[in-house]
């Protein structure tokens, strides 16, 4: 397995958050303000269409209203009812009432009054009509529908009807009602205004108006011409269909919304038309903007992770480079790491504990050093000369008064003492030979004191309690020197041995001048106060505790006057 | 860590994909001229369309006259100097401004041609009308005019101009076998001469059925030379290109028919080609914006009346449609 850094893996972590943070808000925010911002558009063209109506309303309604003023004005009634040859003075009065209007509404380009017949007389006498227009021709308003009632409002159309001049006019018809045949009321208005009004329209970068009569017919398309030519298309029967409301639609290669509004008075559809893709595009603009603090985001994020990362991570780093040293033994190293965290406290802790392991490591080296001088003490005291010179002055006394065996049973005590002594090289004996060595000890010490007397009293069940070599002897040696030859008369020295549960104590008791208290407490404390060449208490209670644990070692109870008892406690152990 | 690296990258797409109004493409339109000559104004018209349709920005630079064509040369130096997305000429020349179009391409411009190209294929898209096809709606239209086996008469322009020899080449193709051929007339692009022609011809040939005149001075010529000789019912004249007195010519049923060519789709398209080309579309090499026949029955209809008044000259009423 590929071993990841903590580094690497905050990056990750945090990275990983905030990018999936982002993107579910992005997501979220895009999806909102793309559904905003269609109802917005929907909404805004709905009364964008639905003012055109009005606005062409008006102008159609004025147009109507315009063109019923004429019809029912008396004169132009008698003129279009009278017989065909007229009133001059009729004619005439009907013409100044027709020239007068376009010079009051400029919209309106012409209009153009026709009596059963065919006479024709417009609101500009200066036009001469199309002299190739034919007479019989029918009006492009009755092409569809010979015999229509009502106005009439035509589509977007040049009107041919002047020599010389071909006019874009929307143009309204009343005409044809049953008492005036053949009479008709044609008035132009200039389509200009509605290609004006229409034009300065824009919606979204490329959305626009258009505008189609009840038979699909254009009346105004900004592209109309494309229309024409098949380049461009627009779904006009299903505008024609839906009436009004919204409808969706895909033509081309691009999704629109048209906006449709039909006004009841003039038939007209008016269509607006709004790119999606456009609508879209301000929402994908925010998602640039979302993606963009995102990464920003991100990149902060990542600066930071890299930062609290390496602040965790070098330490432990540090701590992993000093602890690799450690391995290699070398105990010596300071583990000097900064940090103001858990990993800094981790840090001290492990510098705290190589310290204690340096300082055990010193232990031991200085204990195995005092083992090994307590030892040759050891070695040292039981070759104690004046032991010797004593002892063999003793048998040298005994000789000369003539006391052969004695000096006999001496001398081999002596010897049986060395051999103990010396022989058995290992540190550990049993306490049954301990305890030879301790009875030869105190029968020659007995054959040189006669008031010296001594017991053994020890269980046959701690006999093989393993013991240290020269356990025993100095604390006799002790009971005898410092407790019984300190005092007049007799005195006994036991050595007791039992075992207590888990442990086994061995006392030596002596019932000479005592200790007292004071120095008691110093005793047991102090081994390198001792005298070099002399076995202090303090000596064997430090050699059973470095062999045996803390656990173990001496214990002294004393009053004075009535004698000392010293108690070694050790180990049962297994068996020597 | 390649983290980094991946963030940046990230980064910069994003900004690639922020919006840039800026960074709009820039095309140059360079049309044959910028008189107020109402062919022209349709073509710019159309381009000026396409502009707002495809969200790129057109500069018009021209020149005055059709003949001024080292001026154009100059405006096409300057453009490419400029560097623009594109540029979209129409040639006033078709061989003089092959070196300049050249130049432009090397400059890795791209160049699209508006009804008039250029000798070589170094334009990436022509926009114009298909005169070979032209010439064989003429004669279709003819044909339906004319007895078979009818004599019929061709009035050309110049005889050494590719559309002249494009426009003949497609009428006699269609006329094929089924009508008796007369030798073919140039005008030389004069109305007076093409008027003089057509009396000549009208007097030599007593049992002329059909005559069809490919350019708007010689239609233009023969239509008063017909007017004046009565002979319309007997002669079917057809047209190419239409002008105010062409459309009179139509109304007063000497001319039958008369071939237009869209030039607002001209324009649009060719503005439409250059944008798709700038943003690495594809686009096809020639494409025909085709020519539409009227006749007098067909003159005020809706679709007809947008293409013989434009709404670029919607309030001057003696606009006059000519090239």
């Amino acid at each position: 397995m590929r071993v990841r850094t903590i580094r690497s893996s905050l990056i990750w972590a945090f990275s990983l958050v905030i990018s999936v943070g982002i993107l579910v808000l992005g997501a979220f925010s895009l999806i909102l303000f793309q559904q905003a911002l269609i109802d917005q558009t929907q909404k805004s063209n709905t009364q964008l269409v639905s003012q055109l109506n009005r606005i062409l309303d008006g102008y159609i309604g004025y147009m109507q209203d315009l063109a019923l003023v004429v019809w029912n004005n008396p004169d132009v009634d008698a003129y279009v009812s009278g017989p065909a040859s007229g009133d001059p003075g009729r004619k005439t009065q009907v013409l100044k009432f027709l020239e007068g209007i376009p010079q009051i509404r400029p919209d309106i380009d012409s209009l153009v009054l026709t009596r059963p017949g065919g006479e024709t007389l417009t609101s500009d006498p200066a036009r001469r009509l199309n002299p190739w227009l034919e007479p019989h021709a029918v009006p492009w308003f009755l092409a569809d529908n010979p015999a229509p009632s009502g106005a009439i409002v035509s589509a977007a159309r040049v009107e041919n009807l002047y020599d010389d001049r071909y006019q874009w006019v929307i143009s309204l018809v009343l005409g044809q009602p049953r008492s005036r045949p053949g009479a008709w009321l044609q008035v132009d208005l200039n389509y200009a205004v509605i290609d004006d009004l229409c034009r300065k329209i824009q919606l979204g970068r490329s959305g626009y108006v258009f505008i189609i009569n009840s038979g699909g017919e254009l009346v105004y398309h900004p592209r109309q011409q494309l229309v024409y030519s098949g380049l461009k298309s627009e779904r006009i029967e299903e505008i024609l269909k839906v009436g009004q409301g919204q409808l969706e639609a895909r033509v081309g290669d691009r999704d629109l919304v048209y906006t449709v509004a039909t006004s009841s008075r003039t038939g007209w559809t008016v269509v607006a038309v709004s790119y999606l893709d456009e609508l879209l595009a301000s929402a994908r603009n925010l998602g640039a903007v979302v993606l963009l603090v995102g990464l920003g985001c991100l990149l902060i994020t990542t600066f930071l992770a890299w930062r609290v990362s390496l602040r965790i991570s070098r330490p432990i780093v540090a701590l992993r480079r000093s602890m690799k040293a450690v391995e290699t033994g070398n105990f010596d190293v300071v583990i000097d790491v900064e940090a103001d965290n858990e990993v800094g406290e981790l840090a001290r802790d492990c510098d705290i504990a190589i310290g204690k392991v340096r300082d055990l490591m010193h232990q031991s080296l200085v204990d195995q050093e005092t083992k090994r001088r307590q030892d040759l003490l050891m070695l040292q005291s039981q070759i104690n000369p004046h032991f010797l010179y004593n002892t063999l002055d003793s048998i040298i006394w005994m000789v000369e008064l003539g006391r052969g065996p004695d000096a006999i049973r001496m001398t081999s005590t002596l010897a049986q003492f060395f051999r103990l002594g010396i022989t058995r090289g290992s540190h550990e004996i049993s306490l049954g030979h301990e305890l030879e060595h301790v009875v030869s000890y105190l029968s020659i010490q007995k054959m040189r004191y006669s008031t010296l007397d001594y017991w053994i009293d020890v269980a046959e069940e701690v006999l093989d309690t393993p013991v240290l070599k020269l356990l025993l002897q100095p604390l006799v040696e002790n009971a005898l020197y410092h407790g019984i030859k300190e005092r007049e008369g007799p005195g006994t020295i036991t050595v007791r041995g039992r075992r207590f549960g888990d442990r086994v104590e061995v006392t030596v008791s002596d019932d000479g001048v005592g200790i007292t208290a004071e120095k008691l407490a110093t005793l047991l404390v102090d081994p390198e106060g001792q005298v070099r060449d002399h076995i202090g208490l303090g000596n064997v209670h430090e050699r059973i505790r470095l062999h045996f644990g803390p656990a173990y070692g001496l214990s002294l109870e004393s009053s004075p006057g009535r004698g000392t008892t010293v108690t070694v406690t050790l180990p049962p152990g297994r068996p020597i | 860590m390649k983290l980094l690296p991946t963030l940046v990258g990230l980064a910069l797409v994003a900004l690639a994909c922020a919006p840039a109004r800026d960074s709009r493409p820039r095309i140059v339109y360079i049309p044959k001229m910028v008189a107020p000559n109402s062919f022209w104004a349709t073509v710019k018209e159309g381009a000026l369309s396409a502009a707002e349709d495809q969200d790129v920005e057109v500069v018009v630079r021209g020149t005055l006259e059709e003949t001024q064509v080292d001026g154009q040369i100059r405006l096409v130096e300057e453009a490419v100097q400029e560097r623009p997305s594109a540029i979209v000429l129409a040639a006033s020349d078709f061989l003089r401004l092959v070196p300049v179009v050249q130049k432009a391409r090397a400059a890795g411009i791209p160049v699209v041609t508006v009804d008039s190209s250029i000798a070589t294929d170094d334009a990436l898209a022509r926009i114009g009308t298909d005169n070979r096809q032209l010439g064989r709606t003429a004669g279709a239209a003819l044909l339906r005019q004319i007895h078979p086996g009818a004599r019929v008469g061709i009035l050309s322009y110049i005889r050494a101009s590719s559309t002249a020899r494009d426009r003949e080449g497609g009428l006699i193709e269609a006329l094929g076998g089924s009508v008796a051929l007369l030798k073919t007339l140039y005008s030389g692009s004069d109305q007076e001469t093409a008027y003089r022609l057509t009396r000549e011809l009208l007097r030599e040939q007593p049992d002329l059925g059909g005559l069809v005149a490919l350019n708007e001075p010689s239609t233009l010529g023969a239509c008063r030379a017909l007017a004046e000789s009565g002979r319309q019912g007997s002669v079917a004249l057809v047209g190419v290109d239409a002008s105010f007195e062409v459309i009179k010519g139509v109304e007063s049923g000497v001319l039958r028919s008369v071939l237009v060519q869209q030039p607002f789709n001209m324009g649009y398209l060719s503005v439409q080609a250059a944008a798709q080309l700038v943003r690495g579309r594809s686009w096809p090499k020639n494409l025909d914006t085709g020519a539409i026949e009227i006749t007098k029955q067909t003159l005020f209809l809706p679709q007809n009346e947008k293409l013989l008044f434009p709404v670029t000259v919607l309030n001057s009423p003696h606009s006059v449609l000519k090239r």
